[in-house]
């Protein structure tokens, strides 16, 4: 099983992920751009468990999904908070530390 | 191997789960608004001391017994219609529609009739029955 079609795939997650979060401006974009490269990660650590033949890398994969469903859930609760107070979910608007 | 080489981490998943929800509730909370609940008398008081517009809600509308619809004005009690009863968002029905309404209120409106739900057949030969039934019993 050749590994190049996935890697070149994760790849181009990733670059759209990144691309995404430099580029875009809303907040919640921003995040699903952030959970794009976290999946194309998992989608890299899956490949290569499966060519070494070792569970470690699914594992590694679990618990970035466990993380990444953490962040998302404080994220989106951050963002929540901080659409009520400005009225508004670009990431450009909120340069302030407090309110 | 998540439940023997990966224990510890696994448990401290468990723990940032806890975590992550508890910290989402804390930031999504709003709380109940601003004050405690106002009583009935505190309302009351207000709306009298004039914090309110006027001490009354607003008058519905569809008062009259023919139509208990929302087009249907309040009566004030000389007969004008309650402007504030007026829907906005909905056409009122035409003043001339409820001109017998209007008058009735203004007690203008001839009074109806009160042998009306005999009809005129019918009562003439009811009363006529039992005028020939006392007879016969007489």
């Amino acid at each position: 099983m050749s590994p190049t079609y996935y890697l070149l795939l994760s790849a181009l997650l990733f670059a759209i992920g990144t691309v995404g979060v430099l580029v875009r401006r809303n907040a919640i974009v921003v995040f699903m751009c952030i959970e794009l490269m976290l999946n194309s990660v998992n989608l890299t650590l899956v490949t290569f468990a499966r060519i070494n033949g070792s569970l470690g890398g699914q594992v590694m994969a679990f618990f970035v999904m466990v993380v990444a469903a953490a962040e998302v859930v404080v994220g989106l609760a951050i963002i929540m908070s901080i659409f009520r107070t400005r009225r508004s979910a670009s990431v450009d608007d909120s340069n302030l530390l407090k309110y | 191997m998540l439940f023997t080489d990966y224990l510890f981490p696994f448990e401290l998943t468990s723990a940032l789960l806890i975590t992550a929800a508890v910290g989402a509730m804390v930031l999504a909370y709003t709380g109940r608004g601003k004050g405690a609940k106002r009583t009935q008398r505190e309302m009351m008081v207000a709306r009298f001391r004039g914090e309110h517009d006027r001490p009354s809600p607003l008058p519905g509308p569809g008062v009259f017994a023919t139509g208990d619809s929302v087009a249907t004005p309040a009566l004030l009690p000389d007969g004008s219609i309650a402007p504030e009863s007026l829907s906005e968002i909905i056409e009122s029905t035409p003043v001339a529609e409820f001109e017998r309404d209007l008058n009735e209120v203004a007690d203008t409106e001839a009074a109806p009739d009160a042998h009306a739900h005999f009809g005129r057949d019918g009562g003439a030969k009811t009363l006529t029955g039992s005028d020939e039934h006392e007879e016969v019993r007489g």
